[in-house]
Order: C-alpha cells, then structure tokens, then sequence
C-alpha cells in the first residue's frame, strides 16, 4: 500500500520547471531511493514534501494532502527528514539536538516547562531516556554532552539521522545522507537504515549519487532526469534500463558496477 | 545535596547582607537586580531565540507606568499592579512579534527601534495620563499598611523576586519551550521540519522578553519613585543590547553579570558617566570581537582550565 502518492508534481523557479508533473508512489516500510544526474530534480522533490517549496499537483500521505501545509504542520503527520548540507544546532549538544527532535512528541508549554510538574512534563524524562536509545543505534552515545558543531562530519550526518528518528517519524526522507562519507562509513550507515526498516517499520524516501548506498539497500529506485520520471523498479532493472543509461552518459553504469 | 547546600549559602548571604551593607550598597545591589531582569528579557528573545529587539524600554516603561497608573488611578495594590501591567506588556510584546514574522535582524531591529520611539512620545506627549516630560511620582509599596520606603525593605522584596525569575527563566529555556527557541536562532529550517511551529514561538519569545520588561519596569518604578519619559528611549534600550553581550547572550547567568558590570563601574568611575554612549559603544565591539560568549563565556572557560 502506498504511504506517499506524488502525482503530475510541478516545481517552478521562475520559467524553470525544476519537477515536470512527476509522480510516484512510495510502499509503506521500504526503502525507496530516487536518484538522478545532477540538477534532476531531486532536492526539489524532497523540498516540497517537506513544505519548503511551493509547488502544484498533490502529495497525499495516506490520504491527506500535504501540498499548501506549512513544514511544521507536516512534520506533525509524521514526515521529517535531513539535509545535503547538514542543519545542525551546532551550539547545543548532542543529546539537545535529539531533543529538538521530540518536540513534537512532548506536548508541554510555559507552564509546565517552568513549574517542571504536571502530567505533560513527566514525558520529558522518558523522551530522554529514548533520545539516549538513539543515540546508542547511531553509535553516538558517547558524545551526548559535546557540542553538535564539535563532531566530525561524520558523525554529524549521524546526528541528524537521530535528531529526525526522535521525532518517531512515520516517513523519513534522507538528502544525500552519504555525501562526504567514506567506504566505511557508508557500511556503517548501510546497516543502521536496515535496521530501522526492519525494526521500526519505517518508511525511508532517500536521495543520493552514491551507488554503494542506492543499490545494496533499495526496494524500488525512481530515476528523475529534468525534473521527469525515466524509469522505475528495482536495482536490476533500473541499472539495465537504456534510457537510464543514456541519461548518465554510461557514468552511472560503470560507478554502478563498481 | 549540593542544590540544597547552594541554596542555604544562598539564604544566609541573603539575611546577612540585608543586616551588615549600607542602605547605599542595598540600593545598588536593588539596582543591579532590576536591570538583570529587564536584560534577562532580552536575553530570551534576542540571545536565545534570536530576535534581535531594541524594545525593552518600551516595555519597561509599559510595566512601570501600568502599574502606578493602575496603583493611582484605579486603586489597585501595586502588588497586584505590576504583574497585571507585565500581562499587559507581554500582550503588546506578542504583537510586537507578529512583524518578526516576515522581517530578520536589522529590519527587525529597526522595527523594534521604531516601537521604543512611539512609547517615549506617548508617554511625553499623553499628559493627561502621564504628565508629560513632568513625570510621574511612584507611590511607596505598602506592606500590612506600612510604607516600604528603605532600600533595606525594598531589597527584602526585589531580590527573592528576581531570583525566582531567573530560576524559572532557567528552567524554561532548558525545557522544551527554550530547546525550541534555540533552534529556531540556529537553524529556522531545521527546526520546521522537526515540527517547532515558528509562529508560535517567535511571538512567544517576544511575549516573555515583554513580561519579564513589565515586571522589571514596576520593580524600577519602586526603587526610584519615580518615573519619567527620558529614561525609557532609544539609548536605554541599546544600553539593554549592551548588558547581555558584555554579560553573555545565551545563559540567564549572562544577565546579572552583565548588570553588575554596566551598574557598578559607572558607580565607581565618575568619569565614565561623561562618556556613556562612547563606552558603551567600545564595550559592544570589544566583546563581540573578543569575547563573544561575554562574561559568562570567560566564566566558563575560566573553569575549564582551572579544572584541567
């Protein structure tokens, strides 16, 4: 069953059609990869999932138009996700950071947040206990107190994996979650996000160029070339596809291979 | 255990100053208390949240003429006046908000300005109300029918009232109403899509800047008995700007220390008076440029090498 329909998805920037009535279907508890060449698109998909971008067409979570909803009131049906460019409160510290993340699960406001009493506040204890939980499946555990901007880059793209898992989503989109990692740190996030699949029942929407990751851990890959839908399905027929081929020049063959 | 120890110390601080100091060192030790929770204001909506805004005299003064025109004019017990003014300053504090909506640092800044300048001509011009560039005298707080006149009585009440602000600022900003406001002056996007509404808490952190302005203009009322337009302007609220970048902008510690700083120097240096604007405009460059964590920050790394 289809958590995300995307349909006929138009993004504009001035006479640039970025997404050109694209559309797509994303099964809930799978990991669905989109990918594509450079300025294909795929940001601005994410971007107006997110909110973030206006955009015409229809993005329905089961059901429910997300498209006109502001980012907030969309990360509060369930959808988060993180960024290209990493958005950390790089002042705050780590364990902070994950908190940022439950916001959305903890409901308390001034009152109760300066009393530090009441039935709402009580939650804040066990949200903290969870936020250590998190921490511990990224491998972060021992850097709760330090400040987020201290950590290496690395470190800091598992960050905001955990930040987005605190806030119990029920789709989770990854912007280029590899970008900049080495070998062995894609291994390492290779297993964390099969984990997650496996054991949260979560539903991943991830964007990225690096095969290591798309291939090995897709269900289904969506392939954009100009803001249009090329292709569709899974790694095998999506690498052998002739106009996937073309589309990456045989680049995206060969580092396919690799 | 060390809570409890760090309040008792606390307590017998407290009982032995208001016994051993001048009624000249209480006044200044008032003094000092009062500007830290004006500036602890600032310090939730411009250090923490991010907003930078030039209004806090404005809302010092909405808090100390609402409660003497309140106290004056309708009767009511300052103890009930001043909390009702910082209500209805905190009411205009959310207001004020909404434009930080759409608007980001300087053109906030100047909206903010803007604001300060329309209630010093309110209040100069409304002398009806306000008696104008006259002034209004502050009646005395009373007591079970005494008059709390003595800086010593007065110290006995605005004290406890400013450590109970900034304990349960503290408690606040490290709850998950401050966490939200951290992340929204660190990464607005970021925040959004983790599900913190900025709306929502951009005017509330306006709101709270301005509640805790009130009560530090009906404080301020008090202590000096008497108010007048000149003192809530533009350079006052700069001079807020000023106590929370050389105390530290982030931490409610940054505050007090800042006010300490700005209150007693000038006290001790006469010739620091003459050149007010001009050192307060030196002492907000050097701190930005070489102490952007201001006096707190210095406190805190003076601890990390002491300990290491």
């Amino acid at each position: 069953m289809a958590l995300l329909s995307v349909r006929e998805l138009t993004v504009r920037f001035g006479g640039l059609r970025a997404v050109d009535g694209f559309s797509m279907d994303v099964t809930a508890g799978r990991i669905h990869s989109l990918i594509g060449p450079n300025g294909a698109g795929k940001t601005s998909v994410i971007n107006a999932i997110t909110g973030l971008y206006p955009a015409a067409g229809s993005i329905r979570l089961d059901g429910r138009e997300l498209l006109g909803r502001a980012p907030h009131a969309i990360a509060e049906l369930g959808v988060t996700r993180t960024f290209q460019n990493v958005e950390l409160f790089a002042d705050m510290s780590v364990l902070d950071n994950v908190l940022v993340g439950a916001h959305r699960r903890l409901r308390y406001g001034v009152l109760a947040g300066t009393l530090q009493a009441g039935p709402r506040w009580r939650r804040e204890g066990q949200e903290r206990r969870r936020a250590e939980e998190i921490l511990e499946t990224v491998g972060l555990a021992d850097e709760r107190a330090r400040e987020a901007g201290d950590l290496t880059f690395g470190k800091q793209r598992r960050l905001e994996l955990a930040r987005a898992l605190a806030t119990g989503p029920r789709l989770l989109l990854l912007d280029e979650p590899a970008a900049g990692m080495t070998a062995a740190e894609i291994g390492g996030l290779n297993t964390i996000l099969l984990a997650l699949r496996a054991r949260e029942a979560l539903t991943i929407l991830l964007v990225d160029h690096v095969m290591q990751v798309v291939m090995e851990i897709s269900d289904t890959i969506t392939v954009l070339h100009y803001g249009r839908k090329i292709a569709e399905g899974s790694a095998e027929r999506v690498r052998t596809d002739p106009e996937v081929v073309r589309a990456y020049l045989g680049e995206g063959r060969r580092r396919a291979r690799a | 255990m060390r809570t409890a120890l760090a309040w008792g110390t606390g307590a017998i601080v407290f009982a032995a100053a208001a016994i051993g100091l001048s009624e000249y060192t209480l006044y200044l030790v008032c003094h000092v208390a009062v500007i830290a929770v004006l500036a602890l204001g600032l310090t939730v909506v411009t250090g923490v949240a991010g907003q930078v805004s030039l209004a806090q005299a404005a809302f010092s003064a909405i808090g100390g003429y609402g409660a003497v025109l309140l106290a004056t004019r309708a009767d009511v017990s300052l103890w009930l006046s001043i909390p009702a003014a910082a209500v209805f300053a905190a009411a205009i504090g959310y207001l004020l908000g909404l434009p930080a909506l759409r608007l980001e640092g300087p053109y906030l800044a100047l909206v903010t300005l803007g604001f300060t300048a329309i209630v010093q001509t309110v209040l100069i011009h409304w002398g009806s109300l306000t008696q104008g560039p006259l002034g209004l005298p502050v009646p005395p707080l009373t007591l079970a029918g005494r008059p709390l006149t003595s800086s010593r009585d007065l110290y006995l009440v605005i004290v406890p009232v400013t450590v109970i602000l900034f304990v349960a600022t503290n408690r606040l900003l490290r709850s998950r109403v401050g966490r939200a406001f951290h992340a929204l002056r660190q990464s607005e996007v970021a925040a959004q899509v983790l599900g913190v509404n900025p709306v929502h808490y951009k005017t509330l952190a306006f709101a709270l800047s301005a509640f805790l302005g009130g009560i530090g203009g009906g404080l301020h009322a008090i202590l000096t008995t008497f108010l007048s337009p000149e003192s809530f302007g533009i350079i006052e609220s700069i001079f807020f700007l000023v106590v929370i970048v050389v105390g530290g902008v982030s931490a409610v510690s940054g505050a007090i220390l800042g006010s300490a700083f700005l209150v007693l120097i000038p006290e001790t240096l006469q010739a620091f008076r003459q050149y007010q604007a001009l050192v307060y405009g030196c002492l907000l460059l050097a701190f930005i440029v070489f102490a952007p964590g201001g006096l707190a920050g210095l406190v805190r790394s003076a601890r990390l090498a002491w300990r290491s």
